[in-house]
C-alpha cells in the first residue's frame, strides 16, 4: 500500500517522500586500483626421482619435496627373494668345457700342397756370374731350378718372384738358373735364358 | 717310412687367439712328400684362466707338435723350424734331429759350406750356397758337434737344388688356401 500511495503522490502531486536519518549504516566505499599483478606458477614439479631399489621394502614413503607426486605401486615395486641356506645336497656341479684342448685332429693335405708352385726370389745381387752380350741388361736371376723337371714357369710381376711347377717324378737332375734379360734398343724385349 | 734325403719343415702359428700347426716333408728338390696340418685351436676364456701362462707352451709344444710328429708318415733326416723356441721341444718331443733356420744380414762367408759361430748359444752362421747371405742355424741345447756338422752338410747339399727357406712360405700359402675353403 505504501508503495502505491507513493507512486500516486509522485504522479499527481509531484511530491516525493524523503527520508533522512543517521541510522543508515552504509559500508565505506571500496577503492580498487586498475593495476593488475600476474601470479606465475611453474609447471615443473619439484620432485626428486628415486630408483625403486632405493625404497625400503614395505616402507614406501613420499620424498619430502615430492609436491604431491606419488610413486605408482608398479614403479616402486622391489623384487627380491629370501636368502637361502645352501647345503651340499642342493648344490649342482657342472663340468668345464675343456675337452677340445686334449685332442687335436691332424689332416693330410699332400694333394693340395702338390698343386702349389715353388717360389724363387730374384737373387741377382748375390750372383757373381753374369753372362751377357753387348746391348743386354740382366734384370733377374732365379735359381736353383731343376731344369728338366720344370712343367710351368710364371713370373709374378707384382712381387718379382718366379713361380715354378715341377714334375714330381724323381728322374730329373739337371740343375741350373734362369736369367731374365732386357735387350736394349727398339722394342726392348725381355728374354729368358737358362745358364 | 724314412726318406733317403729329405727335410722336414714345421710351423706352429698363433694368430688372432688361435693356434694351428703344419708340417711339410720335401725331397731335396723341394717336392712335397708329406704335408699335415692341424685344426686351429681357440682356447676359451675359461681355459685361458685355468691353464694360465702354461697354456701357450702346452698347446704349442705338447699338443700341436706331438700331434703333427705323430701323424707324419715320411720321416725326414732333419726337421727345420723358424721359431727358436720350438727347436728344443722339437728334439725332445719327437726324438728327432732338429734345427732352427733363418736368413741373416751377415756378409757372405768365404766359401760355400763355411761355418762361423753366431752371437748366441748353439748357433752358427752357415754359407749354404753362393747366392745368398749365410743362414743363421741354431741347434737344441746339448747337441753334439757331429750332429751339427751333419745337419750343416745336409743343408748345403739341399741348397744346390732348392731354396732352403722357401717351404716355410709354401706352408703358409697352403694353410691360407685351406682356410678359404
Amino acid at each position: 500500500m505504501a508503495g502505491l500511495r507513493d507512486s500516486l503522490a509522485r504522479h499527481f502531486l509531484k511530491q516525493a517522500e524523503v527520508w533522512g536519518g543517521s541510522d543508515l549504516s552504509l559500508d565505506a566505499p571500496g577503492v580498487y586500483t586498475l593495476r593488475r599483478s600476474v601470479a606465475a606458477h611453474p609447471l615443473r614439479f619439484k620432485m626428486p626421482l628415486l630408483h625403486t631399489s632405493a625404497l625400503p621394502l614395505g616402507q614406501r614413503r613420499q620424498p619430502p619435496a615430492s609436491n604431491g607426486f606419488r610413486f605408482s605401486p608398479v614403479s616402486a615395486k622391489a623384487r627380491g627373494e629370501r636368502v637361502r641356506r645352501y647345503t651340499a645336497k642342493n648344490l649342482k656341479v657342472f663340468s668345464a668345457p675343456l675337452k677340445n684342448l686334449g685332442r687335436l685332429k691332424v689332416h693330410n693335405g699332400l694333394n693340395r700342397m702338390r698343386e702349389l708352385p715353388q717360389e724363387r726370389t730374384n737373387r741377382l745381387k748375390w750372383q757373381t756370374h753374369r753372362p751377357k752380350e753387348p746391348g743386354e741388361a740382366i734384370l733377374a736371376w732365379y735359381g736353383p731350378l731343376i731344369e728338366d723337371a720344370v712343367i710351368k714357369l710364371t713370373l709374378d710381376k707384382a712381387r718379382g718372384t718366379l713361380l715354378v711347377w715341377y714334375d714330381p717324378q724323381p728322374r730329373h737332375s739337371r740343375t741350373g738358373g734362369l736369367y731374365l734379360y732386357r735387350r736394349m734398343g727398339a722394342g726392348e724385349k725381355l728374354e729368358w735364358r737358362w745358364v | 717310412m724314412a726318406a733317403s734325403s729329405s727335410l722336414g719343415y714345421i710351423i706352429v702359428d698363433g694368430v688372432e687367439g688361435q693356434i694351428r700347426g703344419a708340417s711339410l716333408v720335401v725331397d731335396l728338390r723341394g717336392i712335397p712328400m708329406d704335408f699335415r696340418y692341424t685344426d686351429p685351436i681357440r682356447p676359451s676364456r675359461l681355459e685361458r684362466v685355468l691353464y694360465g701362462s702354461a697354456l701357450d707352451t702346452y698347446l704349442r709344444e705338447e699338443l700341436v707338435l706331438q700331434s703333427l710328429l705323430g701323424a707324419v708318415e715320411v720321416k725326414p733326416q732333419l726337421w727345420l723350424c723358424n721359431d727358436l723356441d720350438l727347436v728344443a721341444p722339437l728334439k725332445e718331443t719327437g726324438k728327432v734331429r732338429a734345427a732352427f733356420v733363418a736368413a741373416s744380414s751377415h756378409a757372405p762367408l768365404e766359401a760355400v759350406g763355411n761355418i762361423e759361430p753366431a752371437n748366441e748359444p748353439n748357433a752358427i752362421l752357415l754359407q749354404a750356397d753362393a747366392v745368398s747371405a749365410p743362414l743363421r742355424v741354431a741347434f737344441p741345447p746339448a747337441s753334439r758337434p757331429d750332429e751339427a756338422q751333419q745337419a750343416a752338410g745336409l743343408l748345403v747339399e739341399a741348397s744346390k737344388t732348392m731354396e732352403l727357406l722357401e717351404p716355410f712360405t709354401r706352408i703358409q700359402k697352403a694353410l691360407l688356401s685351406l682356410g678359404e675353403e
